[in-house]
């Protein structure tokens, strides 16, 4: 049977952080420069120095050790806060965006983008506008909206060619390089790869040039070109060889290590994939070191030399275990399938491939936990890559199937007994790889499921804006127009009493009349509903009262409201959005939770403001609400991702719930 | 009921029909004057610049170049003396008391009948504040579940109460986020409102108003 591999063809995305006043693709400082540049910190006065300091330690460290980092760039923020340092402000707001990046904290990272962009107009600093354009690529990227990712590199690109900058857009472009493979456009991203190689080169920057070829390499490779890629393979060795980046070197080695693979030359495969491992090592990269253990074990069976096959796939198994690689542990557990059932071990292959199943399902649906992306094309990639994984998966069904019975037939003609055991073995294995092709198939609907939710809520979000601004206008037509027009009715109305008193006595007239104040009644209350005038003109913080009062009148649920912090009004469209919010959770609790009491609560310091919404109802279990989020719900939630919003559902059965709104508001 | 004097009367209101409909109800008052109609802010600003007597200004807080809460407060900075009726469509409680607490006499709403209007007229030029009765309604109802200032100790959440149970046991941030399987993040946010709340900095002072107030022990 053909032993499927997973080639490794990872393209790294950058940030332009690695740091602020060098030329940003410069590889780390050594460990004793910066353990001397840690003590300086400890000794340090609080002034401008401090802040560069911490911005130069926030971005060494940030390699390995991200916490830490955040640390450096709050500490430094407050402080540049503090001395009126607006430069510094902003370069730290900066770092500590992309270290809640690469902390995968989306929204506070997008918070202090905010905060930076701002700054950074404020300073017409064009060039860090541009890097803050390409962490917007990354975070993106990152979240799988590739298509937003690729309009931010774009702009980024731009703003950096525009200031000439070749050596900063160059990142960019190994960014839009590694997107375009990530979504499988493996032929434009070796087109642009082309483009960009004498760009790199001009620069005379090894490290970009290194990151290129690796790109390109890996492209060709995935597109079988495997004669092209010929042509650059000795540079890339050579960049492997000598580049101080050793998180670059493994890759680029595990990337010689495929290409020979595939050529099916497989000691030097072996060769190139050792080195990989050693350097991963060397960095104590041990999650990506799983991968290059399970590329030599692949290897190894191919050569026929099983033994050593088993001993790096066990090696790599147990890295990835102890690391949380899932997709190195289920591809392992996969060649380890393959090679158990090539030494006749079949209780091992059975239950590795069961395990491979496992995790590919586990990963699939965490993915599809994940999945936020509105992209089409990805949409109808990602479908033909779950399709060929089946088509894959039935084809070793069949080769599995036909193999055992082969071995049977021998084992048969010696051992009748031993061969009922395996042949129940075989049913029950062959039954269950059906019912995991089901369960794929299932997945995969349940995967276009939630990728159509998501799309729900993306326009959602970009309804928001346009719902309310049309809510305004009709509220406000409803109240000049036919609001204008009811009461001059009524006031004629009732002036025809006074010309005839008689026609009081007309019980037509009286009809008439009532039904004009209906009406007018009605018509009122539809335009509060639309966007109460109160909220637009006084300020959240009386509409809210206003709304918590018409509910209390009704004696059903009594609703307190407090706030602190309150005076001064925020900017109309963030005052409109909460509102909203609050208006749907209190909706909810009349609706569901059978509360007598509710509390709002708005506490506003500075640029941070909380909303905390409380009743005591019956309360609900919270990951089951999750599974089942009403529309409501929803709504909610894109309101509070609009604002850049945290929102924390806490709730106990019979006790009530708590819900909790956190944010940074600009300005 | 019968006016005493002549009374001059301005109306700032930008829908014509509007304006028609208060002539239409005042016509057979012969002490009541309508002296003029203004459309927007502007005019009406121009109009009292030119010293003309006007007693009572009707005026809509709908304008269409300034907020009618804004023209009220300009107005009455100018002129202590001249009645403002406030006039609108909306019966909202936030309206109405800013309405008042910039300078108006009184609030209509435009679907009023022409018996409340003459008697808006007679209360505001005895001196008196009025409100039409569907307004009265609203502020009433606010006044209801408004607490005396007195009784106003700020209310605490649940989350509040336990998390500083916690830190009175002299637990730190992170323990009680451990505690209360909740992120240091929100244990700190929810401390942070707290001090705000008790106008106190820091958790110490917090601990001794709690303490004083007797909300925990």
């Amino acid at each position: 049977m053909r032993l499927k591999i997973n080639p490794f063809l990872t393209v790294v995305i950058l940030t332009c952080t690695f740091s602020w006043f060098s030329f940003p693709l410069s590889a780390q400082l050594p460990k004793e420069q910066v353990d001397s540049l840690t003590r300086e910190l400890g000794k340090a006065k609080e002034d401008t120095n401090k802040v560069a300091l911490l911005i130069t330690l926030g971005n060494e460290v940030g390699y390995a050790d991200p916490k830490k980092a955040l640390e450096y760039g709050l500490e430094g923020h407050t402080l540049s806060k503090k001395i009126g340092f607006k430069h510094g402000t902003a370069r730290t707001a900066y770092l500590t965006a992309i270290t809640y990046l690469e902390l995968n904290n989306y929204a506070l990272a997008d918070s202090f983008l905010n905060i930076s962009e701002e700054l950074f107009r404020q300073l017409n600093d064009n060039r860090s506008l541009s890097k803050i354009l390409n962490a917007r690529g990354n975070k993106n990227y990152m979240m799988g909206n590739y298509r937003l990712a690729a309009e931010f590199y774009t702009k980024a690109a731009e703003g950096f060619d525009k200031a000439n900058d070749t050596a900063t857009a160059l990142i960019v472009y190994q960014n839009v390089i590694a997107l375009l493979g990530q979504i499988k456009q493996y032929e434009k991203a070796v087109q642009l790869c082309k483009k960009v190689l004498p760009l790199a080169e001009r620069t005379s920057d090894s490290l970009a040039v290194g990151y290129n070829l690796q790109a390109l390499v890996t492209d060709l490779v995935a597109l079988d070109k495997y004669e092209e890629a010929a042509a650059y393979i000795n540079r890339l060795l050579w960049h492997g060889n000598t580049t101080g980046d050793q998180s670059l070197s493994a890759e680029i080695f595990s990337t010689l290590g495929t290409y020979y693979y595939r050529k099916e030359n497989y000691a030097k495969a072996i060769e190139y994939f050792d080195i990989a491992v050693k350097k991963a090592e060397l960095i104590d990269n041990k999650y990506q070191a799983a991968n290059h253990y399970n590329s030599i074990g692949q290897a190894y069976y191919r050569t026929g030399n099983f033994s050593r096959a088993k001993e790096h796939l066990l090696k790599g198994m147990g890295l990835a275990r102890e690391y949380n690689n899932k997709r190195a542990e289920s591809n392992i557990a996969l060649s380890l399938s393959t090679l158990y059932d090539s030494t006749g071990d079949y209780r091992n292959a059975y239950e590795n491939m069961v395990l491979h199943s496992k995790i590919t399902d586990s990963i699939l649906s965490s993915e599809t936990r994940n999945y936020a992306s509105e992209l089409e094309t990805q949409y109808e990639t990602n479908k033909k890559e779950t399709e060929i994984l089946r088509l894959q998966q039935e084809q070793q069904q069949k080769d599995f199937t036909l193999r055992k019975r082969n071995t049977y037939l021998v084992i048969a003609a010696g051992l009748l007994a031993a061969t009922l055991i395996i042949l129940g073995l075989v049913r029950k294995n062959y039954s269950t790889r059906q019912k995991l092709s089901k369960q794929q198939s299932i997945l995969q609907e349940e995967k276009i499921i939630s990728m159509e939710k998501q799309q729900q809520v993306v326009s959602l979000q970009s309804m928001i804006n346009g719902q309310e601004t049309e809510r305004t206008r009709i509220a406000k037509d409803l109240h000049d127009g036919l609001g204008g027009i009811f009461s001059t009715v009524k006031m004629h109305y009732s002036t025809l009493q006074q010309d005839t008193p008689q026609i009081k006595n007309n019980s037509l007239y009286k009809k008439t009349l009532d039904l004009i104040n209906n009406a007018s009644d009605e018509l009122r209350k539809v335009a509060h509903n639309m966007m109460p005038e109160v909220l637009m003109k006084v300020g959240l913080a009386e509409a809210l009262q206003d709304f918590c009062n018409n509910i209390s009148s009704g004696k059903l649920l009594k609703i307190t409201l407090q706030t602190f912090g309150m005076e001064e009004r925020l900017n109309s469209s963030t005052e409109i959005i909460l509102y909203r919010i609050i208006q749907e959770l209190v909706n909810n609790i009349i609706k569901h939770a059978y509360a007598t009491e509710a509390l709002i609560q708005i506490n506003r310091e500075g640029n941070r403001l909380s909303v905390v919404i409380e009743d005591n109802g019956r309360g609900f279990d919270t990951k089951e609400a999750e599974e089942r989020r009403s529309m409501g719900m929803a709504t909610v939630k894109s309101r509070v991702d609009y604002l850049n919003g945290r929102l924390t559902i806490d709730s106990r059965k019979d006790i009530g719930t708590t819900v909790m709104i956190d944010l940074l508001i600009n300005g | 009921m019968q006016l005493k004097a002549m009374v001059n009367i301005l109306i700032v209101d930008d829908h014509p029909l509007v304006i028609d409909g208060i002539k239409t109800m005042l016509k057979d008052e012969p002490y009541v004057h309508i002296e003029a109609a203004a459309k927007n802010a502007r005019e009406a600003l121009a109009f009292l610049e030119d010293g003309k007597p006007v007693d009572i200004i009707f005026l809509d807080i709908n304008l269409p170049d300034m907020d009618g809460l804004r023209l009220c407060e300009l107005i009455r900075e100018k002129n202590k003396t001249v009645k403002i009726l406030g006039l609108t469509y909306v019966n909202e409680a936030g309206i109405i008391t800013q309405l008042i607490r910039k300078g108006a006499n009184g609030y209509l709403l435009k679907s009023m009948e022409r018996e409340e209007l003459i008697e808006a007229i007679n209360r505001v030029m005895d001196g008196s504040l009025y409100l039409s009765k569907a307004a009265n309604d609203k502020i009433i109802q606010q006044l209801q579940s408004f607490e005396l200032p007195q009784n106003r100790i700020p209310a605490l959440t649940r989350r509040e109460k336990e998390i500083l149970q916690l830190l009175s046991e002299g637990l730190t941030s992170h323990e009680i986020g451990n505690r209360l399987f909740l992120s240091n993040y929100t244990v700190d946010t929810h401390r942070k409102n707290m001090l705000q709340k008790f106008n106190v900095h820091n958790t110490q002072s917090l601990m001794n108003v709690v303490r004083e107030l007797g909300i925990i022990a």
